[in-house]
This record gives structure tokens, C-alpha cells and sequence, in this order.
């Protein structure tokens, strides 16, 4: 039985109800490095673009080579399908290799190929802590203001800004407080309530979203091991279920779309495109994070409680992977077991099953 | 797992001959200044501006060439376990990480020129996700500076860039970008300038780029040459050392006298009549990097089909993507050179744009796309770009290899392979 409430379970059955309810402009946007707050101010409805498994994939492959990840793939196959056509635009990271590769494929869709797609555009978000990637971004989240102001026929307005940089901040809290659950033992929240959660509220109006986080239910007694999830993405709690089957329990997501879905709170006291330029530069975790976030990681483990680690890789990840040494030895080093499953398919086998059980079945060594 | 041996190719050129002479005295001559002088040296992606370098005189060592010569000795599939052993993915991609591989074995006996020393930095654009794990990892095992370069994204895009970027690189590559990647080279000269103890003269780097710019439009002369001539002088087997070689070494005196006596060897050739293949029938593109563990490929269709590998985009690329005139500010042009270097060969609109523009200037019959299904990055456009290609009118195959692993790759079957292509798709609609 879940805690979250027909708000939030609205759109998890269908992905798009919020939005069109609300008639704004629809922005799809990939992942946790795309400036929201900035959507929102501007009037539009941000949408997390919903990816989900699907059994056929024939027009994205007529495309798209084999290696990139699962959810590009899902995502082409939506938009070719016309199932996101209520949206507007489609904003891309330049943060992560594959689905900025996905923008160039589908301007070039659009142009030589007859496809007909809500309009692509590339939120250009350098990773390296420079002063010259700074200035980049700040740059780049300029042009992401006035694309947005376009779109919805507005100015920006002095206030709308900072008054959406405030919400964003009022559901980062909330949402930590909420997600902290999963630290009190027996757990007050489960992995799976915490994933479901995670994707509801990028599907939710964010005013709605930070009313259904205020008054959130509880669940009791949870159990398991507690488990960092590491690694690839996650779109749907299927693995978080198969871990509680197995005897473990997620206590902290870290992907992408998990608990660095939104980060820390934005500077509320600075300029306001400087202060979301800068957050999104510096504390949104991608594929391209130089350097490797390894003490944010750590922290996680020490603040969750964890006691194992579940790395999960999908077949195609390139990159992630090569975070794994230093991550699994930095774990073990703090007495927390690793659970390695790379070469992974999208969406998760039942062969899933026997590492897991096996993993969470064998206590610890002292 | 065993590796397949090389087939061997067959050169025709004096060029090529006199090209791959001076890569191995090179190699010695690196070794010596790099090992055994201990001279100050970087390991660089080939994307990058080794051009900073050359102006210091600082050795580079190419990443992508060093896997290649380790992979020519034959040791690709042991480094590539190395990698593996240290828990490093085994999915990961050869081109970029057999270096690491070969670091990380440490074993002087087994390494050619007894492994690397280190570096006084190593140098990549983070063009993938990967590459800058591959490059921290290795900075740490040679305990070496790890300098990376952004790579932006590309929105302003001009499908026919090719038409535009020696004169109007500013425009075609966005002044952004390029403001980013001049700050970024500016930062690598600092860093270079207080790791040596050398200047850096701006001077020398204009006299540098002048000599570029004569050197790639040689070679630029010598691929219209080579697309308009029938039958085809010169193949991919002869063009890719001949033009690569000195790319390497681009602006030095030997580069740019090379190239002149390559283009007028071409000439030459074609003035002679001479070809390829005596009974031309096919007219082949290769598309991606080369198939460096069996380049005998390229000549083993000759007699079977008449068919000859024409074009490659080693020669091709020399005037689009690295001739720039207007040298007012050298190191914008420099920048302009090399912030765009894998989107134009790899992403669309720029790749099958491209593409489909060469095949028509060269008269192609047929191409073939390498997808080495390793590499997201190789592999990327190239369905993109056989579509585009195939609705041109030019058939189109992917070849599943990858550039320096031998696994999983037979000589034999894949010339029957493309033999049926050729033998359903082209030779059928030939006269």
C-alpha cells in the first residue's frame, strides 16, 4: 500500500494529466540538470519526460544505433509515436552524452525526415568547475529564459523568478524531510514509496506537489537491509521491489533521477538566472560530474544508514562504470557490502532475483 | 582470447613508403626524447590542439596512435583484461583506454618502450562521458596533471558547414564556443608555461597555423584530385598514411614538404593514367575510423568486384575542418579547429550532410559505415547517415568491428559479407 495520495498516484497512471490540466505550455525536460524553476517562472508546465519500458522500439531503432541507454530509446519511441505531441518543446541536456546526442537526432528528425516532434532544444550546461564553464552557463541559461519567454508569450517578471526559485526550495525541504523516513529504523518510508515519489512529483504541478509532500502519510514498520542503489538511471521502482523481495530496501537513491533530483536549495539571496546558472553547474549530479562526486556519495551512505550497496548498471552505460572501483572501495572501506550487477537490461529481468536473494540472504562479516 | 592476424595491405605510393619511414623514425625519435632524455611530453586525444604543444616544442603522444601501435603489437586483448582486473568495464571503449590498460599492467618488459614515463599532462576534450574518467585514472597512475577540455554543445547548425568553415569559421562554430575553448587553451599555456619553464610565443603559433593552412590545402587539392579522377589513383590504403602521418605532425617543415610531394604524386598518378584497380568497376566510401587490425580489407575486393575504396574521411577532412583562413587572431582559429572535431564527424546534420556531399563529389557507388558497437561515440549518426546516403541513391553497409580490437572480427567472412552487398545492391543495377 503506498503513501502517496491520489494527487501524486494521478500521474503516475498518466503521466500527462497534470499538465494538459493545467494549460500552460508544456516543456518536457530529460533530468535534474535542467533548470525547472526557470519553466515554471516562465509560465509553462515542466514534465519530466516520462519514460517507461516498452515492448516495441521499431521507429527509434530505424534510427538510433544500438548502444545508447534504454531510456533514450524509450523517449525516442514516445515522441515518434506522437504520445508526447500535447508538449511544446522537449529541452535536452548538454550534461549527459546520450541524449544530447538524442537533440541532434531529433532536430535532424525533424528537418530531413518528416517527423513530427515537440520542438528540441539543448540546455548547454558545462560540468567543469571553471570559471569559464561558469560564465558558459550563465550564458546558456539566458538563452534557455528567452526560448521560454518566447514559447509562452510572456516577460519574465521580476518576481515570477524568485517566487518559483522559493517553491522549488519549499519542495526540496519538504522532500527531505519526507525521504529522512528512510533513515529512522524500522523505516517510515519505503524504496519504492521514495522512487514512485521521485517521478510523481516531476510529473505534478510543483504548488500541488508541495501540499501532497506536506501532508504525506506514513507507513510502518519497514523492513530490510538498508541498500544504497547506485548507478544507472531509474524510470520505473522495479528494481527497488526486487530488493525488497530479496530482504533488502533502498534508503537512498543515487541516479540521477533520485535523491539528487532536485539537490540543495538554491541561493534565494542572489541574482536570481546567477544563482540557478550556478546550482545547476555545481550541485545537479550527471554522467559528466567532474570529479566524480565520491564524498556526496559517502555522505549518503554515512546519513541513510546504509548497510549494503546495489550497483546497477544498464548494458549500454559507458560511463558510470568506471566510477565503480573507487565507489565500492570507498563503501567497503566503511564496512558496507557491494552488490555488482552491470550488463543490465532495460526494463529488469527476473535473473535479477537470484544475485539479489543471494546478496541479502548472506549476513555481513564482522 | 586469441587475436586474428593482420591482413596486409598493399601500397602503391612512394609517399607512403617515405610517410611510414618517417613515423618510425618518429617513434624512435619520440622514445629517445620522451624515455630515454626524459624530455617533457603530453599524452593527447587527437581532438585536441596539439598545436599549443608543437608551439612549445613539447612532444605529443596521440592517444588514439599509441592504441593503435599497441594494438599492432598485439596486445590489446591483454591490456584490455588488465583494465578489467582493476574493475574497470569491460564494455569500455578500446580506441581511448588501451593506454591506461598498458599504464596500469606495469610491466616495463611487455610495454612497448618499456611503458610511458610521465607525462607533463594529459590532455582531452570530454567529448563522451568516459573520456574523462579514462584520462583522471591515468593522470593518477602517472602522476600527472589531467588538463580537460568542455565540449558545448553545437546549436547553430549549418548542414552545409563544410561549404563555409575555412573563411567563416567564426560564424559556422559559434563565437561562444570558441570564447570557451580560447579561455580553456589560454589555461593549458599557463599550465604548460609553469611546468617548463618555457613562454609561449603567439608569434610562433601564427607561423605555425600559416603552415597548417598550407599543408591542409595540399592535401585538400590532393582529395578534389583524387575525387574527380577516373579511375581512382590512389586509395584509402595509400591516402590514410600520407595524410594522417603528417597531421601529426602538422605545420613541421617535413609535413608540409610531404604533403606537397604527395599532392604531386596524385598528379602524377593521374596524369599517367594509372589506378588502382585496372579494372575499376565500384567505387567505395568508408565511413568512420580505419580498420587499423586488418587493413588488408581495403584492397580485397579489388579483384573480385573491380570495386576501390575512394574515399576516407582522413584526406577529406583536411580542408573543411582544418584549413582557417583569417589568422587576425590564431588562437580563435586554432580554437575553431578543434571545438567541433567529433560533432561533424560523428553527429547530424553535419555527418550525413557531409557525407552524402562527398559521396557525390567522388562519384561513390557504394558505401560502408563502420559501427563499432563499443563506442557510442564512433557509432553514433550512422544510421542517420545511411539513411541520408541510401535516399542519395548510394547503397549503403554497416560493418560491426571495431577500429583496433580484433575480436570478434574474420577477415574472411566479412569480405563475403560485403562481397553479397556489392554482388545484390550495386552490381546488380550496373550496366
Amino acid at each position: 500500500m503506498t503513501v502517496l495520495d491520489a494527487r501524486l498516484t494521478s500521474v503516475l497512471k498518466d503521466p500527462l494529466s497534470a499538465a494538459k490540466a493545467s494549460g500552460k505550455p508544456i516543456v518536457l525536460y530529460v533530468s535534474n540538470d535542467i533548470p525547472v524553476e526557470l519553466i515554471y517562472a516562465c509560465g509553462c508546465f515542466p514534465l519530466q519526460l516520462p519514460t517507461a519500458p516498452r515492448s516495441d522500439y521499431a521507429r527509434a531503432d530505424r534510427y538510433l544505433e544500438p548502444n545508447f541507454e534504454p531510456m533514450v530509446r524509450s523517449a525516442l519511441e514516445q515522441l515518434l509515436q506522437g504520445e508526447l505531441n500535447a508538449a511544446s518543446m522537449l529541452v535536452l541536456p548538454r550534461s549527459n552524452d546520450a541524449w544530447q546526442r538524442l537533440y541532434y537526432y531529433l532536430c535532424e528528425l525533424a528537418r530531413s525526415f518528416g517527423e513530427h516532434i515537440p520542438e528540441p532544444f539543448l540546455f548547454d550546461l558545462q560540468k567543469l568547475p571553471s570559471a569559464s564553464s561558469a560564465h558558459y552557463n550563465l550564458q546558456s541559461t539566458r538563452l534557455l529564459a528567452a526560448k521560454l519567454r518566447a514559447l509562452a508569450g510572456t516577460t519574465l517578471s521580476d518576481a515570477a523568478l524568485p517566487q518559483a526559485i522559493a517553491l522549488y526550495n519549499r519542495i526540496r525541504t519538504q522532500l527531505a524531510r519526507v525521504l529522512q523516513r528512510r533513515f529512522e529504523r524500522p523505516m517510515r518510508l519505503s524504496g519504492v514509496d521514495a522512487m514512485q515519489l521521485f517521478i510523481a512529483i516531476q510529473r505534478q504541478d510543483p504548488t500541488v506537489t508541495e501540499a501532497a509532500l506536506r501532508s504525506l502519510g506514513d507507513s510502518d514498520g519497514i523492513r530490510g537491509t538498508p541498500t544504497l542503489l547506485i548507478g544507472s538511471t531509474h524510470d520505473t521502482p522495479h528494481l527497488h521491489e526486487a530488493i525488497a523481495r530479496a530482504g533488502g530496501q533502498v534508503v537512498a537513491d543515487f541516479h540521477s533521477r533520485g535523491d539528487w533530483s532536485f539537490g540543495p536549495t538554491v541561493d534565494e539571496q542572489r541574482d536570481p538566472l546567477e544563482a540557478l546558472s550556478d546550482h545547476y553547474h555545481n550541485h545537479s549530479l550527471s554522467s559528466r560530474s567532474h570529479p566524480l562526486p565520491l564524498q556526496a556519495l559517502l555522505d549518503a551512505a554515512a546519513k541513510s544508514g546504509a548497510e549494503a550497496a546495489v550497483f546497477f548498471y544498464y548494458s549500454e552505460e559507458e560511463a558510470l562504470t568506471w566510477d565503480y572501483p573507487a565507489q565500492s572501495k570507498a563503501l567497503a572501506e566503511r564496512g558496507i557490502r557491494c552488490l555488482l550487477l552491470p550488463r543490465q537490461p532495460y526494463p529488469i529481468s527476473a535473473d535479477v532475483e537470484a544475485p539479489l536473494g543471494a546478496f541479502f540472504s548472506t549476513k555481513s562479516t564482522p | 582470447m586469441t587475436e586474428a592476424p593482420a591482413a596486409r595491405s598493399r601500397k602503391d605510393l612512394s609517399s607512403t613508403a617515405l610517410a611510414m619511414a618517417h613515423q618510425r623514425e618518429f617513434a624512435k625519435t619520440l622514445q629517445k626524447r620522451v624515455v630515454e632524455d626524459r624530455e617533457p611530453f603530453a599524452i593527447a586525444q587527437a581532438d585536441t590542439a596539439h598545436e599549443i604543444f608543437h608551439t612549445l616544442d613539447i612532444p605529443v603522444l596521440t592517444n588514439q596512435w599509441w592504441s593503435a601501435y599497441l594494438s599492432a603489437k598485439q596486445l590489446s586483448g591483454h591490456y584490455l583484461r588488465v583494465l578489467q582486473d582493476n574493475g574497470y568495464p569491460d564494455n569500455s571503449c578500446r580506441y581511448c583506454t588501451l593506454g591506461l590498460g598498458c599504464t596500469l599492467d606495469a610491466d616495463t618488459k611487455r610495454a612497448p618502450w618499456g611503458g610511458l614515463p610521465r607525462p607533463t599532462v594529459l590532455a582531452a576534450r570530454m567529448t563522451c562521458d568516459c573520456i574523462q574518467r579514462v584520462f583522471t585514472h591515468w593522470a593518477r597512475a602517472l602522476q600527472s596533471h589531467c588538463y580537460l577540455f568542455e565540449a558545448p554543445g553545437w546549436t547553430h547548425k549549418d548542414p552545409r558547414w563544410f561549404e563555409k568553415s575555412r573563411s567563416e569559421w567564426e560564424s559556422v562554430y559559434e563565437p561562444r564556443r570558441i570564447d570557451l575553448h580560447v579561455q580553456e587553451l589560454q589555461g593549458l599555456i599557463t599550465l604548460l608555461e609553469q611546468e617548463t619553464g618555457r613562454r609561449f610565443d603567439h608569434d610562433k603559433l601564427l607561423t605555425l597555423m600559416e603552415r597548417v593552412n598550407q599543408q591542409e590545402s595540399l592535401m585538400y587539392e590532393a582529395a578534389l584530385m583524387i575525387g574527380a579522377a577516373r579511375p581512382c589513383p590512389v586509395s584509402v590504403v595509400d591516402q590514410i598514411p600520407n595524410v594522417m602521418i603528417p597531421q601529426w605532425h602538422r605545420g613541421s617543415d617535413w609535413a608540409v614538404s610531404h604533403a606537397q610531394r604527395f599532392r604531386d604524386e596524385v598528379r602524377a598518378r593521374i596524369d599517367q593514367g594509372a589506378a588502382v584497380c585496372a579494372n575499376e568497376r565500384i567505387r567505395l566510401m568508408w565511413i568512420g575510423a580505419g580498420l587499423w587490425h586488418d587493413p588488408g580489407f581495403y584492397n580485397a575486393l579489388e579483384e573480385r568486384h573491380g570495386a576501390v575504396f575512394v574515399w576516407s574521411m582522413y584526406l577529406a577532412f583536411a580542408g573543411p575542418q582544418y584549413i582557417r583562413l583569417g589568422l587576425d587572431a590564431p588562437l580563435r582559429a586554432l580554437a575553431s579547429r578543434v571545438c567541433s572535431m567529433n560533432e561533424v564527424l560523428h553527429l547530424p546534420p553535419w555527418m550525413n550532410e557531409w557525407m552524402v556531399s562527398e559521396a557525390k563529389r567522388c562519384g561513390i557507388d557504394a558505401a560502408l559505415i563502420l559501427v563499432p558497437s563499443t563506442n557510442r561515440l564512433s557509432i553514433s549518426g550512422t544510421r542517420l547517415t545511411k539513411l541520408s546516403l541510401e535516399a542519395a541513391g548510394i547503397p549503403t553497409i554497416e560493418i560491426d568491428a571495431d577500429m583496433v580490437d580484433a575480436k570478434n572480427f574474420q577477415h574472411g567472412s566479412m569480405v563475403d559479407h560485403v562481397s553479397e552487398f556489392l554482388r545484390t545492391r550495386v552490381e546488380r543495377g550496373k550496366p
